[in-house]
């Protein structure tokens, strides 16, 4: 369906890295135990007036520096009214009428960010609308046991941010790459985890088709701008990259078979994505005709936001991916690869830069966080790697240093991964430690040669291949603690006696 | 001395007199409690101050009064009623009505008490975002212009109204205070809570209040009641005089967040307006009267 051309605007929702919520001291913190974070303010009860968060604000203003925004001289919220069981209140506290940053941009690699044959990586401008600061609802649990829907006040008013794009994606890929980036600057900046699984990254997709610039229409061929926008409508509800994709991909399908066939007739409305059967559908009711009722919040005092506090947010912000790829690559003399994996990823950035302090060896550590680390986080299927980076400076110190073999060090890394041990005190009491007594190696390759007599002669004979089974042998009763050069040595050594 | 029931005191009811509220018990002392420290009466107004209350106590009295019905009774009953400006006391712990006018004010027999008592209870706290003291820019020099205490009363009628229904959602039987029998589903909770929980004037508040919030009336109703409100700000100028003297019922102190005192003389009901934050005037004025 090349005669078709999907427009997509996001509204992506971040919760903010602060420590408390935004208009009370709760803490604002995942995973705690249901209600456990909940005071008579984010429980809805009369008589506590919200009191701003300083901290979310900066981190509003972080969010508006790295995207260009322009952020408001004098900023204020609105009351946002619906009803529904985990909105304590009754409203929802939001910027509508005068939000902290508007009309800002984000450049997108496309095509993966891989380099063009010139050499260049082609980029897109995704253009902001703006950002706003609101307060996150709480979550609804639904108990199949007692048929029961219980609520739970967390979350509610854990401070977020939205961040609202005008219309300038064509292509699942683009909002792929979009969330890539945002991620990568919101986390780096230390303004948000971005966790989509966990929930602190949330994205809704504005959707609509219409005919492609140079389809043949009644009106001929259009400019891409000119042709008009079709129906649109919002899908709500995908927690991964993946199912953002598949949706998009399903959505676009939808609306362009509508065109196509009359089959069905678009309206415009919020659907949900099911993720299981991979379709999405219409949350029919009340959610497509609520009328919110905003209106500002007369108790909150318009924000003053200067240049000096401004420019001192400014100062006060972390590194970004691009400043720690070149001090990676510059600094660190990492390869270009390496760099670019772990320069796209705060997690990973954290963790070479926790290792280096305990271990200043960076290629090493860059190595086994790319190779070792990144497979077991594959297997473990989670957003992020938590490991105690003392261990694994250690674990790595003790593989350089020749007390293990890479091999046994595979291994390790995979028992302080999951269990958490010390690997230094694990080689000693396992008696893991490579042997380092030339006399006792010696012993043991002569013992394999006696012992294989017949494959020894088909070496003499010229079969280089046999080696490696002997080498191999000799690994086996050393229990895998020798240093494999030093056994492959003294074998040749031996067999060419 | 008695602080009104929409004021918390940890471990009593606190209604705000609404059927809504029935049953719940204020979780923690609201700031002007605990600086009175003192055993205080419990007293009991009309609905969120909505309608006018049966009679007044006969000692001092903390409560909020957005629409005037405790200034007119106090002028009527040769009692007292001293409205600080806007923000100087904490609103912590007072259930709100309309939240860009609530301000806890004191109902007295001596007005020289009611100002010691103000000293008492104005301080500042940090846990009322929107007390005095913040940090907006300089508005522009007011223009004067005459607007009628009928427009006035419309004003204070459309956004009191506006900032009430929302004040109340909250009022929804799921979390605290009243939960109607019988519910069904969550509609039902909503409804029947919500038809038996508020009263009549609660009610008119709330569908008033959605309406001109709505998108069909925002605009011709709710933003320009709100520049009218600015205009009247604009219209009250003191370089003449310190003082104002209006009817005790008029709204232009709740709608400017000026502070006044309210009394009757000669038979006849008063209230007088000072400059923000110029209560001391309030009480020369009517020393002067005397």
């Amino acid at each position: 369906m090349k005669n078709y051309e999907t427009v997509m605007g996001l509204e992506v929702h971040v919760e903010l890295a602060t420590e408390s919520k935004l208009f009370c001291a709760c803490s604002a913190k995942f995973g705690a135990e249901p209600n456990e974070n909940v005071c008579p303010a984010c429980a809805g009860m009369p008589g506590m007036p919200a009191v701003l968060n300083k901290r979310a604000v900066e981190l509003g203003i972080a969010a508006g520096l790295l995207t260009n925004s322009e952020i408001a001289n004098v900023m204020t919220f609105d009351k946002k009214n619906y009803f529904y069981p985990d909105l304590p209140t009754g409203y929802q506290i939001t910027q509508l009428y005068s939000p902290i940053c508007r009309n800002g941009s984000i450049k997108i690699p496309l095509c993966g960010g891989v380099a063009r044959s010139d050499g260049v990586v082609s980029e897109k401008i995704i253009t902001l609308k703006q950002i706003h600061i609101e307060e996150d609802a709480g979550k609804l649990v639904h108990d199949a046991r007692t048929e029961t829907t219980l609520v739970d006040f967390n979350r509610a008013g854990v401070p977020l941010i939205e961040i609202v794009s005008n219309p300038d994606f064509r292509t699942a890929e683009e909002v792929v790459a979009y969330l890539g980036k945002l991620r990568s600057l919101l986390s780096f900046a230390g303004i948000s985890d971005c966790k989509m699984q966990e929930g602190s990254m949330r994205c809704d997709v504005n959707i609509s088709v219409r005919r492609a610039a140079g389809a043949n229409g009644a009106h001929g061929a259009q400019d891409e701008g000119e042709a008009p926008l079709g129906v649109r409508t919002e899908i709500k509800n995908m927690n991964s990259l993946k199912a953002i994709a598949a949706a998009i991909r399903y959505e676009s399908q939808r609306h362009i078979d509508a065109l196509e066939t009359g089959c069905e007739t678009l309206i415009q409305e919020t659907r949900r994505w099911d993720d299981d059967k991979g379709e999405t559908f219409s949350m029919r009711g009340k959610e497509n005709l609520a009328d919110y009722r905003y209106f500002p919040n007369p108790e909150i005092m318009p924000v003053c936001i200067s240049q000096d506090w401004i420019e001192a947010v400014r100062n006060s912000m972390p590194k970004s991916s691009h400043e720690i790829y070149n001090l990676l690559t510059k600094e660190y003399n990492l390869p270009e690869y390496d760099g670019k994996i772990i320069s796209n990823n705060k997690n990973l950035a954290d963790i070479f830069e926790q290792t280096l302090k305990q271990y200043p060896s960076p290629r090493e550590i860059a190595g086994w966080i790319i190779v070792e680390l990144l497979s077991l986080q594959k297997e473990d299927n989670k957003e992020e790697i938590s490991i105690d980076c003392g261990k694994f400076a250690k674990l790595i110190e003790l593989v350089d240093n020749k007390t293990i073999n890479r091999n046994v060090g595979k291994k390790l890394l995979v028992k302080v991964f999951e269990e958490g041990i010390d690997p230094v005190s694990y080689v000693e009491e396992n008696k893991l430690g490579l042997v380092s007594d030339a006399g006792v190696i010696e012993d043991t390759v002569r013992a394999v040669l006696a012992e294989n007599g017949k494959t020894v002669e088909e070496y003499k004979a010229g079969s280089q291949k046999v080696l490696g089974f002997l080498i191999g042998q000799a690994m086996r009763k050393l229990g895998g603690k020798a240093d494999p050069a030093i056994v492959n040595s003294l074998m040749t050594k031996f067999l060419e006696e | 001395m008695y602080v009104e029931e929409s004021i918390m005191q940890k471990g009593l009811p606190a209604t705000a007199g609404s059927k809504s509220l029935e049953g719940f018990i204020a979780p923690f002392d609201a700031t002007v409690v605990t600086l009175l420290g003192d055993k205080t009466g419990r007293f009991k107004l009309g609905e969120f101050g909505l309608s006018k209350p049966k009679q007044l106590p006969d000692g001092t009295l903390l409560c909020n009064d957005v629409f005037g019905h405790i200034r007119r009774m106090a002028a009527e009953n040769g009692m007292f009623y001293i409205r600080p400006t806007y923000g100087t006391v904490s609103r912590y712990g007072l259930i709100p009505t309309a939240s860009s006018m609530d301000q806890i004010g004191i109902l007295c027999k001596d007005p020289n008490e009611g100002f010691a008592l103000l000293e008492q209870i104005a301080v500042a706290d940090a846990k009322d975002g929107a007390m005095a003291g913040n940090t907006l820019p300089k508005e522009e020099p007011p223009r004067k212009r005459d607007i009628s205490e009928e427009i006035q009363e419309l004003v204070l009628t459309v956004l009191a109204y506006a900032e009430i229904s929302n004040n109340i959602s909250r009022y929804d039987g799921v979390k605290f205070g009243f939960r109607a029998a019988g519910c069904t589903g969550l509609e039902s909770l909503y409804t029947k809570t919500r038809t038996e929980g508020l009263g009549l004037e609660a009610k008119l508040a709330a569908v008033t209040g959605c309406a001109v919030l709505s998108q069909e009336h925002y605009e011709t109703i709710y933003v320009k009641a709100m520049k009218i409100r600015r205009l009247i700000k604009e219209s009250v100028r003191f370089d003449k005089a310190e003082i104002v003297k209006v009817t005790p019922g008029s709204p232009l102190a709740v709608l400017c967040g000026l502070p006044s005192l309210t009394f009757s003389h000669k038979g006849e009901g008063i209230q007088l307006i000072a400059n923000v934050s110029n209560e001391k005037a309030l009480l020369s004025e009517w020393e002067a009267m005397q």
